[in-house]
């Protein structure tokens, strides 16, 4: 269990993070997934792990996702704070991991910069669908498992996904 | 690519550009995700022992339970015997109580008589 959870942490903050565009609440959904999954399921077979867990990392970004919305609205309610519930940038706000390079190095940071502003800026589900096939390599049953739909759902959104990010990214990718 | 397991070239760069992007967190995210997997392996552990410590002494009970009650039992139950061989313990001693008080009344009265004639004689 300990390696399974090595493995998936950093590409499951990731993927929380891109909903949530909140490195806190990002890591605090993770912790909360590999909570429940150890509650809960550790003595299920590891090969069902992957689907468990990102389903459970699902349901804690959906769940503080709706906890925000309340807190907006309170937050709205009595006029304090920003009540726009504008979204935080997520790319002004993205750790630089980079040294400081060439120029070559800045257009490879402006492009993938733009590669997750738009995965970010994707529909949950299509970003769902696109974030559990790529990051983390699920193939299309066991995406739609993890998601809890059909096979072709997962298909569709995923297509979509790709589509748009096609659009959005063609001058960079 | 319709979203089978096939990618296009555009999907594969996208992919493996994201996945090498997990990869480079700063030490303090880093950190707080092994602390959040050690807090997770922890409560792994600690459940699997509290759960141990919480079967392992009812077990000892409940066997030193059933060693008592084989101890401290009774005797094997008797048999019951068949209602129509079966006789009432209150119908049986009035009978017997009966026969018994007529035979007692009448050798009563006569050893009575038998004193009487031997003080007459």
């Amino acid at each position: 269990m300990e390696r399974f959870l090595a493995e998936v942490e950093r590409r499951a903050f990731h993927i929380a993070r891109y909903s949530l565009r909140d490195d806190d609440e990002a890591l605090d959904a993770v912790q909360d997934a590999m909570l429940k999954l150890v509650r809960r399921y550790s003595s299920r077979p590891a090969a069902e792990w992957p689907p468990l867990f990102y389903r459970i990392l699902g349901n804690c970004v959906r769940d503080m996702q709706r906890r925000r919305a309340v807190r907006n609205r309170v937050i709205a309610w009595f006029g304090r704070g920003d009540a726009t519930g504008r979204e935080r940038d997520i790319v002004a706000e993205a750790p630089d991991c980079r040294e400081p390079g060439p120029e070559k190095q800045q257009q490879l940071d402006d492009a993938m910069q733009a590669l997750q502003q738009a995965v970010a800026d994707l529909p949950p589900r299509q970003r769902e669908a696109f974030l559990l096939r790529q990051m983390e390599g699920l193939d299309v049953a066991v995406t739609a498992r993890t998601m809890g739909c059909s096979q072709g759902s997962v298909k569709t959104h995923y297509s979509r996904a790709v589509h748009n990010l096609r659009e959005r990214l063609g001058e960079y990718w | 690519m319709a979203g089978d397991n096939r990618q296009t070239d555009f999907e594969k760069r996208i992919g493996q550009a994201l996945r090498q992007h997990s990869d480079q967190l700063d030490a303090a995210t880093r950190s707080r995700l092994a602390r959040a997997r050690s807090t997770a392996i922890d409560e792994l552990r600690d459940n699997g022992i509290s759960w141990r410590n919480r079967w392992f002494p009812l077990g000892v009970a409940a066997a030193a339970a059933v060693v008592v009650a084989l101890l401290l039992s009774p005797n094997p139950p008797v048999p019951v015997p068949d209602s129509s061989t079966r006789i009432e313990p209150l119908e049986d001693l009035d009978i017997v109580l009966a026969e018994d008080s007529l035979e007692l009344i009448e050798d009563w009265e006569f050893y009575r008589w038998l004193e009487d004639v031997q003080d007459v004689g």
